[in-house]
């Protein structure tokens, strides 16, 4: 885990190293489950930073998953991390820099705290579902939804 | 779009389970406050109608993956564990026992809808013949076949058993269940019922949940014909629609008692396809299921 954060403070701005480097992390905190924990303050300095990097959506993207990851491994014990989570997550949906693709695992991160905090989530309750009903409510074009009709039927001919 | 359906339904997933405070996964100091657990599924209460149209938005899209509509039965089945009676109004709309009953899909959808389907108002039995099974005159040893059986309330004929009485409580109802029916047609039935005891289980919990298939192993041939004959009829149908042939009296009433069912064929647990017995099953899904059980099946005469 050290290696790997001198890695992460040392590459700087090389992404695609940074990227391998949080994927890392990730299935660390999977795999480690509940012993992660003693790593949680370090790597989360370097975790924010990529969190607020809304001009690189792959590296954000990568972050909101562990975070994800995260919130699995430690269970309840996130809830002393969450509000900064949540906080993050939602200046990122916010944000008029990311890329909306980007934005869509940051709905599913949402489900992993509350599953990983259970009731604790209330707090943030309202303004979740505030956010899931706005995208809910997005509707498909029906322009695009034709192309994707045309491109069913080239790529799944009928029988 | 189904990306983000996707991800808005694993959301509601995950918040409706944080509230739900189940025996499993919940934190223990929840369990000892139902108190609180009350307080926290009113906090739900008001967001049910919004998910409630999402995921029906969903459901009746038919351009989403899999993964999109497994969350959207998930999310019904848990809605309607945590409220029960007081959201029963909102689960018995019409598009909702629609898509539970048509939906055709993969294995672990299958799972989940089933779960859907026993907390809300529908009924499942589930056998699982073991080494004895007929088609064609032919018997085929060492085929386990999962017949599953859902059915709405209002159905008509033979299932039309009161909810409570049988489904609920321990295996060794759902044994007199089955030999009741099985006695319907014939005689007297020696069941062998192997599946989870679930003795204690309140009447709100049917015994069948996810992963609890239970199983019927019978090597007593009598006592299961009556499903027999009822695949059989499907077979026959199948023959039917190739041949133009009637099937035989007794299948055709048999079929007509089903109706309103559908089964899904499997080996070993999995989930192959799906029967509709509606208007009638078309050849070619007759011949895939047989087909990937193995079993060898004659060739439908010209």
């Amino acid at each position: 885990m050290t290696l790997v954060l001198q890695l992460i403070s040392l590459v700087g701005k090389v992404s695609t190293v940074l990227e391998d480097a949080y994927l890392v992390v990730g299935t660390l905190a999977s795999s480690l489950e509940q012993d992660f924990e003693p790593y949680i303050t370090a790597f989360l300095q370097f975790l924010f930073p990529a969190l607020k990097a809304h001009e690189d959506s792959q590296l954000c993207t990568i972050a909101v998953g562990i975070i994800g990851d995260i919130s699995r491994a430690l269970g309840e014990k996130t809830n002393e991390y969450s509000a900064g989570f949540m906080q993050l997550l939602s200046e990122n949906l916010q944000s008029n820099a990311l890329n909306r693709d980007a934005k869509i695992p940051i709905l599913e991160c949402f489900g992993d705290i509350a599953l990983a905090i259970g009731p604790a989530f209330e707090g943030y309750l309202d303004h979740t579902m505030n956010v899931l009903r706005q995208a809910g409510s997005i509707t498909p074009n029906p322009v695009s939804a034709r192309v994707r009709v045309q491109r069913k039927a080239l790529t799944h001919p009928p029988l | 779009m189904s990306v983000l359906r996707e991800g808005i339904l694993e959301a509601y997933t995950g918040i409706v389970t944080a509230f739900k405070g189940t025996e499993q996964g919940m934190p223990s100091s929840q369990l000892t406050k139902p108190v609180a657990h009350s307080v926290l599924v009113r906090l739900l209460q008001p967001h049910i109608q919004d998910i409630l149209e999402l995921v029906k938005a969903a459901l009746l899209d038919d351009n989403h993956g899999d993964p999109v509509y497994g969350l959207a039965y998930g999310i019904i089945g848990d809605l309607a564990d945590i409220f029960g009676t007081q959201i029963k109004p909102l689960l018995l709309q019409d598009w909702v026992a629609a898509e539970l009953k048509s939906r055709r899909c993969p294995p672990e959808n299958k799972q989940t809808m089933r779960w859907a389907r026993e907390v809300g108002q529908f009924e499942t039995i589930c056998v699982l013949f073991n080494d004895y099974f007929c088609l064609d005159g032919q018997t085929c040893h060492g085929l386990s076949i999962v017949f599953q059986f859902s059915f709405p309330l209002t159905s008509r004929g033979l299932f039309l058993l009161p909810y409570h009485t049988y489904f609920t409580g321990s295996t060794f109802e759902i044994a007199i269940l089955l030999s009741t029916l099985g006695s319907l047609y014939l005689l007297p039935c020696a069941l062998f019922v192997d599946g989870p005891s679930s003795s204690g289980v309140s009447s709100s919990i049917p015994l069948l949940r996810p992963g609890s298939t239970f199983f019927l192993t019978s090597s007593v041939q009598s006592s299961c014909l009556l499903l027999l004959f009822w695949f059989e009829s499907l077979y026959q149908s199948s023959l039917y629609r190739l041949n133009s042939n009637p099937p035989p009296p007794l299948h055709r009433h048999i079929m007509q008692s089903f109706y309103p069912c559908q089964a899904v064929l499997a080996n070993g647990g999995f989930a192959y396809h799906q029967f509709i017995t509606r208007p009638f099953i078309t050849p070619c899904h007759s011949g895939v299921v047989l087909h990937r059980l193995g079993c060898p099946i004659s060739q439908p005469r010209p």
